[in-house]
């Protein structure tokens, strides 16, 4: 009986310490590693940042681009990091959307932590919290980042105060198929091609003339996620004002157009983004071309659609601008409240998103679209980027005028679930399952409610 | 008197101590990692976040997460019970099929007089898809069944020209639960049909030579026999399935187009999933739904465990206590 007794009475201590464990969690905003002083020297002798003392430099994201395919292979290769500290990536290995829960955990464990790698859809989660520290703070200012496009910046400021940063520009892009155009609609070139999608009512009649020309085989473009991503970034007022959630009039409009395009059979709605359906209708010429975006060359998607590098339309495809300046996704990059190498996380994201010669050699090596306009103007100047899979077009060249284009817009805290909400009403809609427009956004507003009962309804 | 006065010396010498001892690693393990947060998880259903930042304080807010999934009439009770009722849906539609299928196939396969050959082989070619992750199956079929000519089935129906048009397996509703249902089933029955065939093989032969003799056909042996025989197995395998029914995530979440969960396969799980990740942030909304569940579980536990637990023991036992009673009351004269 008596030993009983004592067993209960360890799991019941058992139990309270974990309950006070958890309970003493919000206080471990500390610095880590503050008693690790072992041999470390300062990196720099800047005096407006306090000095590193940490042992460990650690650069966080949900895929291993960001901590590995860059911060370790460009970065510390070219920078060696000082005698004593060790590089460490953290890599969750999970897609963007799923990384908060993983970011979080980390945070709150007090584990060490210096640079943090953002996507728009989850930034503000914790661009707003204490975790996320000022770049002011660390030595940065403003004014780095005179060569960054505006709406890159206008991302990462919180409030008035800069944050994060962007080290890639996402200028979204209509890519479209050469021979194709040629065929049914005459168009030699991007400039051509650019009349005849400027906006959204040109769109449709060229999507009309396209049809006609192929006998009904061809469609415009395929899924209507990629459509959204315009209207998205043409938004000029955020989802929620003053905890009121407010239906602006773009999702009526993009409503209205999805309709529309699919009523008509100028879209494929059957097909799923990320699918081979998505991919399918670019290989074999049954679409005129697809919504895309800087990263979605050479990397996935339009590389996907033309069937590999020895696929049957890989050269074919052209980009053009769009019927409006959009961008798609991007990576940020934000310091921690809690580093103990300040200096070096400076340094890393100056590497990354302000210095000019960096960001060209970075550009130059790997392809990507820095968020730099000196180097994107340099790359230019060298000669560009004759990409072979738009058969030679100068993708760098484009990309320069299409983010000038991009609105400079703020982002909201829900824009990610909002999307959610939106993404199974927009199919529906357009398959004809709801009567009417205003159904579509009762059911589109009955989701957001579902999903965040919290604010004022 | 003597008796007690024995049974207490006996019980002073008893081991005992040694058997808790063996048992304390579980226990830890069980209440740091279980019980721990099964209270915990009662502590937070009463608290709601105050904002989206990863660090939002959390404001007490007694019960008012149970009375919006349950009582107050908005977007977000709706879904809630629509989860209910996809779950439940999800989960008859595989189970009745899984269960029939398990148990003609066990009942097969244990046949003395049918002699199936290669009984081996099936049972292992039909355990098999239990050994695939349910991630790998999900998305599999999600790819199988994609709804243009470019997605695998669509292909070979157009091309054996059954249909004019791509089938659009993923956005009607019903096929897409039948589908969910279809790889639910088909992973569990060869699992299923296992245990049953264990449970059938250890009846006793001689009540079927018995029933033989006395010229029972297969259906009269089946239903009397066989099913009373293993009805403990039953039970077990009803229990379980339904628990792990109830708590549906992998298949019917990843057999959905990225993080967007339509509304016809959110299950209770997946709601709760969807309330504390991503943006939302809702922990105690979370929380309260998975405290619902939990007492979905032991009722429909209880139920199914009534329902198939033996009546007449159940009478025997009432019966003995009432009689005691009596005796009990008989003694007082």
């Amino acid at each position: 009986m008596n030993l009983k007794k004592n067993l209960a009475l360890v799991a019941a201590l058992a139990m309270s310490a974990t309950v006070l464990a958890g309970c003493t969690k919000t206080e471990g905003n500390t610095p880590a590693d503050t008693t690790a002083a072992g041999g470390d020297e300062p990196a720099t002798t800047d005096a407006a940042a306090p000095e590193d003392t940490g042992d460990q430099f650690t650069v966080m994201s949900w895929n291993d681009e960001v901590p590995v395919k860059w911060g370790e292979t460009v970065y510390t290769a070219a920078k060696p990091l000082p005698d004593g500290v060790t590089y460490n990536p953290v890599v969750f290995g999970v897609g963007g959307g799923e990384a908060t829960p993983y970011f979080q955990n980390y945070m709150e464990s007090g584990d060490d932590l210096d640079i943090f790698a953002l996507e728009a859809d989850f930034a503000l989660t914790f661009l707003n919290s204490s975790y996320a520290g000022s770049l002011a703070d660390i030595g940065i200012s403003e004014d780095e980042f005179a060569n960054a496009y505006d709406y890159t910046m206008a991302i990462g400021t919180v409030d008035g105060v800069l944050k994060a940063v962007s080290m890639q520009s996402c200028p979204g892009v209509y890519a479209y198929r050469t021979d194709l155009a040629d065929q049914y609609l005459g168009v030699k070139s991007p400039e051509e091609m650019q009349a005849k999608v400027k906006d959204w009512d040109t769109y449709l009649a060229t999507a009309a003339e396209v049809k006609e020309a192929s006998g009904g085989k061809c469609t415009m473009s395929v899924a209507l996620g990629g459509i959204w991503q315009v209207f998205s970034a043409a938004r000029t007022q955020d989802w929620v004002v003053d905890n009121k959630f407010v239906v602006t009039d773009e999702v009526k409009e993009f409503l209205e157009l999805s309709k529309t395009l699919a009523d008509n059979g100028y879209i494929d709605t059957n097909a799923q983004t990320w699918d081979a359906s998505w991919y399918g209708r670019g290989i074999d010429g049954t679409t005129m071309g697809m919504f895309t975006c800087a990263w979605g060359l050479e990397g996935c998607i339009l590389i996907d659609a033309a069937g590999g590098v020895d696929g049957p339309s890989y050269g074919l495809w052209n980009i053009t601008t769009g019927p409006a300046g959009w961008y798609w996704g991007g990576t940020w990059l934000a310091v921690s409240s809690t580093t103990d190498n300040p200096n070096l996380a400076a340094d890393f994201i100056r590497y990354f998103c302000a210095d000019t010669e960096t960001m060209t050699h970075f550009a130059r090596e790997t392809g990507t679209f820095v968020n730099n306009k000196e180097a994107v103007k340099n790359i230019v100047a060298e000669g560009g980027y004759k990409n072979p899979l738009l058969g030679g077009q100068d993708s760098y060249a484009f990309f320069a005028p299409a983010a000038d284009a991009v609105p400079a817009m703020n982002i909201g805290e829900y824009d990610g679930t909002v999307k959610s909400a939106l993404n199974p009403v927009m199919v529906d809609y357009a398959t004809g399952k709801y009567a009417s427009i205003d159904d579509a956004v009762k059911a589109f507003t009955d989701n957001v409610q579902a999903a965040l009962p919290d604010l004022a309804w | 008197m003597m008796a007690s006065a024995a049974n207490r010396r006996i019980r002073k010498l008893s081991y005992a101590k040694y058997g808790y001892m063996f048992i304390l690693p579980f226990f830890l393990v069980y209440f740091i990692f279980s019980l721990y947060p099964l209270i915990y998880t009662f502590v937070v259903s009463t608290f709601r976040a105050t904002g989206t930042a990863v660090d939002a304080e959390m404001l007490f807010v007694g019960v008012e997460n149970f009375k919006d999934l349950l009582f107050v009439e908005s977007p977000v009770r709706k879904q809630f019970f629509q989860a209910i009722g996809n779950t439940l849906i999800l989960w008859i539609c595989n189970f009745i099929p899984q269960i029939a299928l398990s148990l003609l196939l066990a009942v097969w396969f244990t046949d003395n007089r049918l002699h199936v050959p290669g009984k081996g082989f099936f049972k292992v070619v039909m355990y098999m898809p239990n050994i695939i992750t349910a991630a790998s199956v999900a998305t599999l079929f999600l790819s199988l069944f994609g709804e243009t000519q470019y997605n695998p089935v669509n292909q070979l129906l157009l091309s054996w020209g059954w249909v004019q048009e791509p089938i659009t397996f993923i956005q009607t509703y019903q096929i897409k639960r039948g589908i969910v249902s279809f790889i639910l089933a088909w992973m569990w029955f060869g699992n299923t049909m296992v245990m049953l065939m264990a449970s059938i093989m250890g009846i006793n032969p001689s009540l079927f030579e018995a029933a033989q003799i006395d010229g029972a056909n297969s259906a009269q042996v089946f239903a009397h026999i066989t099913v009373p025989s293993i009805r403990p197995m039953l039970v077990y395998v009803g229990i379980t399935s339904m628990i792990g029914g109830l708590q549906m995530f992998d298949i019917p979440y990843l057999f959905n187009k990225g993080t967007d969960i339509d509304e016809y396969t959110r299950t209770i799980a997946i709601y709760i999933f969807e309330r504390y990740s991503g943006a939302t942030r809702d922990y105690g909304r979370s929380a309260a739904a998975s405290i619902i569940l939990f007492v979905i579980t032991g009722i429909l536990g209880a139920i199914v465990f009534y329902i198939n637990s033996d009546k007449d023991e159940l009478a025997e036992k009432k019966r003995r206590r009432k009689e005691a009673k009596k005796l009990k009351g008989g003694s007082g004269f």
